[in-house]
């Protein structure tokens, strides 16, 4: 979008993507052309597109009755620089008007949430998330099976001397994105149909933490024939919120309190390494969401994220107006185990289950065959508390 | 986080393997939290 929005981080410009929707085929894209290409197809918001009213109903997939991500999310859209978006949950509201070079919010709640967001992003500006990405450069290419091509990038996150590999992945199929799994990101596109010459995802889900994901359906997608203008009058200029994705040194000078993480012994785990949260701060610095990123002994990250939640920030501005902050961070963990918990070999392990449901793997995933192990934690009681790790003994790919 | 590839069958796992049930392991003459490793292959 050319305006400056809200939920658009700061390192992502404000491009038009000015593509022409030429075709549908996509059997011979470059790997290079393949973002570009795709974004062509499916975006419904760049220069020439079609007018459009678009209604989405936001819940968590695992959880429908959580009213923690139930949300609705509403656009009337005539022109890059003209439209109307509508956003609301039970503890935020917020209505975006875009006019020439005006812009208006009406906002109701004192924070906007990343997962609120990112589903906001993926439905309208697919493209903020590929901007930049040469999937030539890539760190390895993923085989996940299936016709999806994956290109992975990886990088080092931290502050010397403390450093952590994360990882950002971008897979399309047909020539469209299939997803797109980055820090503080990570969306699934799905369902596409047919939309006024492009193809649009009608379903977006979202990857919260294991066990938890939340999808946006596309309820309504319809040409916007007759415009009211009402709609998009701003009679009162205010500048949208705003979040800025900064960098972890600049989230760590604007530490207010930040007691040193304390490390409780392990079970079981590595015992030294690294983890990284993805931390989302209000505009008063107080923080809102933890996301987890890698980690060598994911169960610390827990014992991070609730230390780091109780961490307060300085406000940061951005010409004198309060925004919202995200940022990595990244610790050096060293601990002990103590107690450790008894790990089973298989075929012992077998021997004691009494019920067994298999998973459904995603489609195409992984070639037939692939082996994915797991570590499964049990309780006293006999019942599983889920996964402690996975791991795969299949080639990681090769580099580009 | 693990890997990317690997996060992506996090969430269908958990929901298998959240319904698994074990008869109670036995160490001691009590019964003992345990982990146990398992191979799957995608079919």
């Amino acid at each position: 979008m050319k305006l400056p929005m809200s939920y658009v981080p700061a390192k992502t410009s404000f491009l038009i993507l000015l593509f022409a929707c030429s075709s549908l085929a996509a059997a011979s894209d470059s790997i290079a052309d393949l973002p570009k290409k795709a974004i062509e197809r499916s975006q419904i918001t760049v220069s020439g597109a079609r007018p459009f009213v678009l209604k989405a109903s936001v819940l968590e997939a695992t959880n429908p009755s959580n009213t923690n991500y139930k949300a609705e999310i509403e656009e009337y859209w005539i022109a890059p620089n003209k439209w109307r978006r509508t956003v609301r949950t039970a503890a935020f509201s917020q209505t975006l008007i875009a006019n020439g070079d005006k812009t208006t919010e009406q906002l109701i709640g004192d924070y906007y949430p990343n997962w609120l967001r990112t589903l906001v992003t993926a439905i309208f500006e697919p493209g903020d998330t590929l901007q930049g990405v040469d999937l030539s450069r890539s760190s390895d290419n993923p085989v996940w099976g299936g016709a999806q091509i994956c290109r992975r990038f990886t990088f080092m996150a931290g502050v010397a001397p403390v450093s952590n590999k994360v990882f950002s992945t971008f897979c399309f199929e047909g020539g469209l994105l299939s997803s797109v799994g980055a820090p503080g990101y990570h969306a699934d596109y799905k369902n596409y149909k047919n939309f006024a010459g492009k193809r649009v995802a009608h379903t977006i889900r979202e990857y919260i933490e294991p066990g938890t994901d939340v999808e946006a359906t596309i309820t309504e997608l319809t040409e916007l024939k007759s415009v009211d203008e009402a709609q998009f009058v701003v009679q009162e200029t205010s500048p949208p919120l705003q979040t800025v994705r900064t960098s972890e040194e600049a989230l760590r000078g604007l530490v207010v309190s930040a007691p040193e993480i304390v490390w409780p012994t392990v079970r079981s785990g590595s015992v030294a390494g690294t983890l990284s949260l993805y931390v989302c701060l209000d505009r008063s610095g107080h923080v809102r969401e933890i996301y987890e990123l890698n980690s060598s002994n994911p169960g610390l990250s827990d014992v991070a994220r609730d230390q780091v939640m109780k961490w307060q920030f300085k406000t940061a501005t951005n010409r004198g107006v309060p925004v919202q902050v995200e940022s990595m961070l990244t610790f050096a963990f060293q601990t002990s185990i103590a107690n450790p918990i008894p790990i089973l070999e298989e075929e012992e392990g077998l021997k004691l289950l009494v019920h067994r449901v298999e998973p459904t793997w995603p489609a195409g995933f992984a070639p037939v065959g692939t082996p994915v192990i797991v570590t499964l934690g049990v309780m006293e009681s006999g019942e599983c508390y889920g996964l402690v790790f996975i791991t795969s003994d299949e080639p990681t790919g090769r580099s580009s | 986080m693990k890997p990317e590839k690997l996060s992506k069958i996090e969430s269908p796992l958990q929901v298998a393997l959240k319904q698994w049930r074990f008869q109670p392991y036995v160490r001691d003459g009590k019964a003992t939290e345990f982990q146990v490793k398992i191979t799957f292959h995608v079919n």
